[in-house]
């Protein structure tokens, strides 16, 4: 079965695309908030993309598709005495808009799916030790749509050689990768640059208003001061 | 009219009650061949599918070996899921209550080979067992060995990580696991397999502990109290009592305990692995 994200996908909506984002990055944060570790994400990240790939689930359902791959990643990746997320869990999650029928439902409908393996390759299993190093290019590429359609060892290959500055890299979707992420980054630097340069004009203008303030504030004194000791001459 | 689908298998007698359901024995349709069809049951409803079946079914398809037992399919049936496995009919511990004599230096030499092999392939692909014991090792009529029942087992990263402490069957159980750590690796499969292979020679359990401290006090008696044990410490030793260590050096040649007593080393960073027993002169 083919897992990466390939474009079984192009009748996709752009807006449902852009759900399952914001769900990978809410998945994300559930994570972190619950010391998770990033595999989890990550595996719940793929299973909700071979649900969209794949077509099988009602995809008007996102957030229960979303939920219910939240809910087997960590079973499946986390230790049980560390964590235990159940039903309610979900249920709460789902703001009670879904039941525990329709969760379990659903995770034996996206078990079958996956033809109960839950041996998805993930970038933290193909990086091991070294994960903590490149968390940040991980998470980049997990929960950016662009990156969905390449592979997991693709992406694990452009991360080392991005991260290490490596040049002329002969595999050409390991460029392509690269390119990308390139790309994303210098976006990303202009975007903060143009933050930067909105946040020190509003600092100047703020400057300048203090400085405003400052003189009038001065002159203010110097008049109360010129005005006390006018007063008290008379 | 849409049609209901029928199951390759035919259900014949219930052989067991695994972790998560009941095993039946069964055959494939219009053959003589048995398989083993394990039901799977959702016995609490707020865990949902449980985490044994969905970690077995999950481990089973990537470790491809001869010396696992092998996964066949997973079947949806009537809103029913059953994993179909291959048919083994004796375990290894059936094997011993069986055969009251003794195992030949040869015959342990296999069993010790075929196991140690399962349990390096595990390891190979980051997977640690953690419910190593006879009754979990099956036997095919050609007497090999296959490593079965990873409804315990897990995927492992090579940085420490959180696990749970509450696994492997009491006897098999390594000391650091004893002592509750939750840090643990491979090497707490290394400890259950020299278990067995004491067992095999000693045609019964190496260490039968009562509760988790009686198990302690048997496997290193001299503790005074488990908060100060170091498992590190170099001059920690394992101590058999008299009549174990009378009895293996009577029935296993130097070779033979020198492995047993690789495999219990109290440290889990001194215990050798699969790879390095299969190396071991015992072997040649």
């Amino acid at each position: 079965m083919n897992r990466n994200f390939v474009v079984q996908c192009t009748t996709l909506s752009e807006e449902l695309i852009q759900k399952v984002e914001s769900l990978t990055q809410w998945i994300y944060r559930l994570c972190e908030s619950n010391n998770l570790s990033l595999k989890t994400t990550e595996l719940a990240a793929q299973i909700i993309q071979i649900c969209l790939s794949q077509q099988c689930c009602n995809l008007n359902n996102i957030l229960l598709i979303a939920i219910t791959s939240f809910f087997i990643s960590v079973k499946y990746n986390e230790c049980q005495s560390f964590i235990q997320f159940t039903m309610q869990d979900c249920i709460l999650l789902g703001n009670s808009t879904f039941s525990k029928k329709d969760f379990l439902e659903m995770e034996l409908q996206i078990l079958n799916l996956i033809h109960f393996d839950m041996n998805l390759i993930t970038i933290c299993d193909l990086l091991q030790e070294e994960q903590t190093k490149y968390i940040d290019l991980i998470l980049f590429v997990t929960l950016d749509s662009e990156f969905w359609s390449f592979s997991k060892f693709d992406l694990f290959k452009a991360i080392q050689q991005f991260y290490n500055n490596h040049q002329n890299v002969q595999n050409e979707t390991t460029n392509q990768i690269i390119s990308l992420i390139q790309t994303k980054v210098n976006l990303l630097i202009k975007m903060d640059d143009e933050q930067k340069s909105i946040f020190q004009q509003k600092r100047k203008r703020i400057q300048k208003q203090k400085s405003k303030s400052k003189i009038y504030f001065k002159n203010h004194n110097y008049k109360k001061s010129y005005l006390k000791t006018k007063y008290s001459q008379i | 009219m849409s049609q209901i689908p029928l199951s390759k298998y035919h259900l014949l007698t219930k052989i067991g009650q695994g972790l998560y359901g009941d095993v039946y024995k069964a055959n494939i349709l219009g053959t003589d061949q048995y398989v083993a069809v394990k039901k799977i049951r959702i016995y609490d409803v707020s865990v949902g599918v449980p985490i044994t079946a969905l970690r077995e079914t999950s481990l089973l398809q990537r470790i491809q070996h001869q010396n696992v037992v092998k996964i066949l399919e997973v079947e949806k049936i009537h809103g029913q899921i059953r994993v179909v496995m291959e048919y083994l009919k004796l375990d290894l511990q059936q094997y011993l209550n069986e055969n009251k004599d003794r195992l030949s230096v040869e015959l342990l030499k296999k069993f010790m080979h075929d196991i140690l092999s399962g349990v390096g392939a595990c390891h190979r692909l980051n997977c640690i067992h953690r419910d190593i014991q006879p009754k979990n090792i099956l036997i095919q009529d050609d007497g090999t060995l296959k490593i079965g029942d990873f409804g315990s087992a897990r995927v492992f990263q090579k940085f420490p990580q959180f696990f749970t402490s509450d696994v492997c069957d009491l006897w098999y159980r390594a000391p650091e696991l004893l002592l509750g750590s939750n840090y643990y690796t491979i090497a707490i499969d290394m400890w259950a397999i020299g278990c067995v292979f004491a067992e095999l020679i000693l045609k019964q359990p190496l260490f039968q502990g009562e509760n988790e401290i009686h198990q302690v006090k048997l496997i290193i008696p001299n503790v005074q109290s488990f908060q100060t044990v170091n498992l590190n410490d170099p001059n920690l030793q394992i101590q058999f009592n008299g009549i174990i260590t009378n009895k293996l050096q009577n029935l296993i040649n130097q070779d033979g305990l020198d492995l047993i007593l690789k495999l219990l080393k109290l440290d889990p960073e001194q215990r050798i692995s699969c790879s390095q027993s299969l190396q071991h002169s015992f072997f040649r």
